[in-house]
């Protein structure tokens, strides 16, 4: 019974549910702690509250943690949650069906995403959405939201892209946003860089002093993977980092992964004097000191 | 012969007695008079008290001065310099032997020192009364007048070289890169005399130095860096323009006392340059500006020795726009820092 169910739901492109693991929806109150030194983030007093230098939301939602595999071959002709929505707009986009993803969005968004379609980078537009489907696309997290769902999706090609999910006649569909806040801002941030905890670089060697138009090279071996960024901070919150070197960036003298080499130089420290400063090695970019960076691995330099 | 005598010591008697009465009217002779003069009896009064007797010895302001000999001048002395049309008399310094005495009218030669057309000039002025005619001195100092003017344009780009390597140092922490437009300007200094009167060493007329001029510091920059601050991309590269500009300007005249020539310093940066990317034929746009600003500010001091101060100040870069994703329906109006700015204050 169960194979016959199985074949007809292939033969009616429905009922994917049965066959994918599409979560359900069960949205309940969630904590997001935006870092709110990660890069791009805007203040946003009226929607969080600012402690340690984090923007915490209180939300209505549901998180998936490192996300959850949007299968393809999925079809909802009716989602009844967002997530079936998402599910069916990604096999939709990997099928470059514009009939599907013409009738995923509500009435009032049709007429953007016509014009897109059958506009002169129509054909791109789908080649585009089609390749991200394809390229491990993951379902991250969806909020309420204004009068409807920001969910967060993320592919290994393009990176995160952030769909708005209203109800129209029962049924959960796309929907164009024009929105001026920060929160979904932010919080698309947060799922870009999806930062993990920084970690404090230690045994470097360094020198007690350096004059000011000296430099030297410093090498790090970055301690895990996925902390490809190190920063050298000062210890005064709200001022631009001193080097900001990204693995195998611009800035690195090496091409090996996880061994970060670059020059530091006196005038990194803008001043002449002893300077405090913190090594850290992160997963994503910082450009402002924080305090949350502060540890006990201090290290210290006298620029002459 | 009897007669004779007798009328002889008569006359004598009536002479003394003349003499007697005339000297109590006379004011030019310091004879004493040899007898007790009888005065009225004082009256009684709260503050002056009553005398024991009727008769009072002479007193001390009695004492007869005899001003028949005019005072004679016996000192005579100017100012070491002076620095303005000036009546002689009004600084004129002159001392008498009888200060007692009404001192006869004094002339002055020249009576009027009038500023010269050069620079300085030393004037002989005479002191001329009652006879006696004694000279002095004096420095009339036209401090209007320049005795020499000079260059100060290597001064200047020193100015404007320190201003840019703080500026490069600056960029080395910031996300962009430079290049400056190399400042030229001048300025001059004019020297001229001054009146110092109470300088040290006697040396009252001194060389002062007339900063004055006024130049504008330019650089251009080319900045070019990721922003990491956009969710759909992992970077964006942003490039734009910055110009510092800074006025200078001067406009000091050393005194007598040790000052400090200096020019202050006032500018500012500025950064414009949009930054529009689209990306996947509509999928990702983004339309931002730039918003920056900094300063310069500080001073330069030509005299007495050279000597930069300043503060340059790269101040936040923000960006302020739109930004497009959630598969080309979703846009975001955002302003965010990208850049949190830096200081720098020299000399180190």
């Amino acid at each position: 019974m169960k194979k016959i169910s199985l074949l007809f739901c292939v033969l009616a492109y429905g009922c994917a549910a049965a066959v994918a693991q599409i979560p359900a929806f069960t949205a309940k109150q969630v904590k997001v702690g935006v870092p709110a030194f990660l890069p791009g983030i805007m203040p946003d007093s009226s929607a969080a509250t600012l402690q340690n230098d984090t923007l915490y939301y209180t939300l209505q939602g549901q998180v998936f943690g490192k996300g959850t595999r949007i299968s393809l071959n999925n079809h909802f002709a009716s989602p009844r949650t967002p997530w079936q929505t998402i599910f069916e707009m990604a096999d939709a986009y990997a099928k470059k069906d514009k009939q599907r993803i013409i009738a995923l969005y509500e009435t009032g968004s049709q007429a953007k995403i016509k014009a897109l379609l059958s506009g002169a980078n129509g054909t791109q537009f789908l080649n585009f959405v089609s390749r991200a489907s394809k390229s491990n696309l993951r379902l991250l997290a969806g909020f309420a939201y204004k009068n409807g769902w920001i969910v967060y999706t993320k592919d290994d090609a393009y990176g995160l892209h952030d769909n708005y999910i209203i109800q129209q006649d029962g049924r959960y569909k796309l929907a164009a946003l024009d929105d001026n806040m920060a929160e979904s801002w932010n919080l698309s941030l947060y799922y870009k860089f999806e930062p993990a905890p920084f970690v404090p670089v230690k045994n470097v060697r360094l020198p007690d002093s350096l004059a000011y138009s000296d430099s030297i090279i410093v090498v790090i071996n970055t301690p895990a993977a996925s902390k490809h960024w190190v920063a050298i901070i000062g210890d005064k919150p709200g001022e631009q980092v001193y080097r900001l070197i990204e693995d195998n960036g611009v800035n690195d003298l090496d091409r090996q992964p996880q061994k970060i080499s670059f020059y530091l130089g006196g005038l990194n420290f803008r001043d002449k004097g002893f300077h405090k400063f913190y090594i850290i090695s992160l997963n994503y970019p910082v450009q402002r000191v924080s305090s949350n960076f502060f540890t006990p691995s201090q290290n210290q330099i006298q620029v002459y | 012969m009897k007669k004779i005598l007798l009328l002889l010591l008569l006359a004598g008697l009536i002479v003394f007695a003349g003499q007697a009465y005339g000297q109590s009217n006379a004011s030019n002779t310091t004879t004493p008079i040899p007898l007790p003069v009888p005065v009225p009896k004082p009256k009684p009064t709260d503050t002056v008290p009553h005398r024991p007797t009727d008769t009072i010895p002479h007193p001390p302001d009695s004492v007869k001065i005899d001003c028949k000999t005019p005072p004679k001048l016996v000192s005579f002395s100017l100012p070491c310099c002076v620095s303005k049309t000036t009546d002689v008399a009004s600084i004129a310094k002159v001392t008498f032997d009888n200060q007692q005495c009404p001192p006869p009218a004094v002339t002055f030669t020249p009576a009027t020192l009038s500023l010269p057309y050069l620079s300085s000039s030393n004037q002989t002025v005479t002191a001329s009364a009652g006879g006696v005619t004694l000279q002095a001195q004096v420095n009339i100092v036209n401090e209007d007048v320049s005795t020499g003017s000079t260059q100060l344009s290597t001064d200047f780009k020193s100015i404007g070289q320190k201003f840019y390597e703080a500026i490069i140092d600056l960029l080395e922490n910031a996300p962009c890169a430079a290049k400056v437009i190399p400042p030229s300007a001048n300025f001059v200094y004019e020297t001229s005399l001054i009146c110092c009167p109470g300088a040290a060493g006697g040396n009252c007329v001194t060389t002062s130095r007339k900063y004055s001029g006024s130049a504008s510091i330019g650089y251009g920059f080319t900045c070019h860096f990721p922003i990491y601050g956009c969710p759909y991309l992992a970077s964006l590269d942003a490039v734009f323009s910055a110009n510092a500009s800074a006025s200078v300007g001067i406009n000091y005249k050393s005194g007598c006392t040790v000052g400090r020539a200096c020019a202050s310093i006032d500018g500012n940066i500025s950064v414009g340059g949009g930054l529009g990317a689209t990306l996947a034929a509509g999928f990702i746009s983004a339309e931002l500006q730039l918003l920056a600003g900094g300063s310069l500010n500080g001073s330069y001091c030509f005299y007495p020795k050279n000597e930069l101060r300043g503060n340059i100040t790269m101040g936040s870069v923000k960006v302020v726009g739109t930004v497009s994703g959630g598969w080309g329906l979703i846009s975001h109006t955002v302003e965010f820092t990208v850049f949190n700015g830096v200081s720098k204050s020299f000399p180190d």
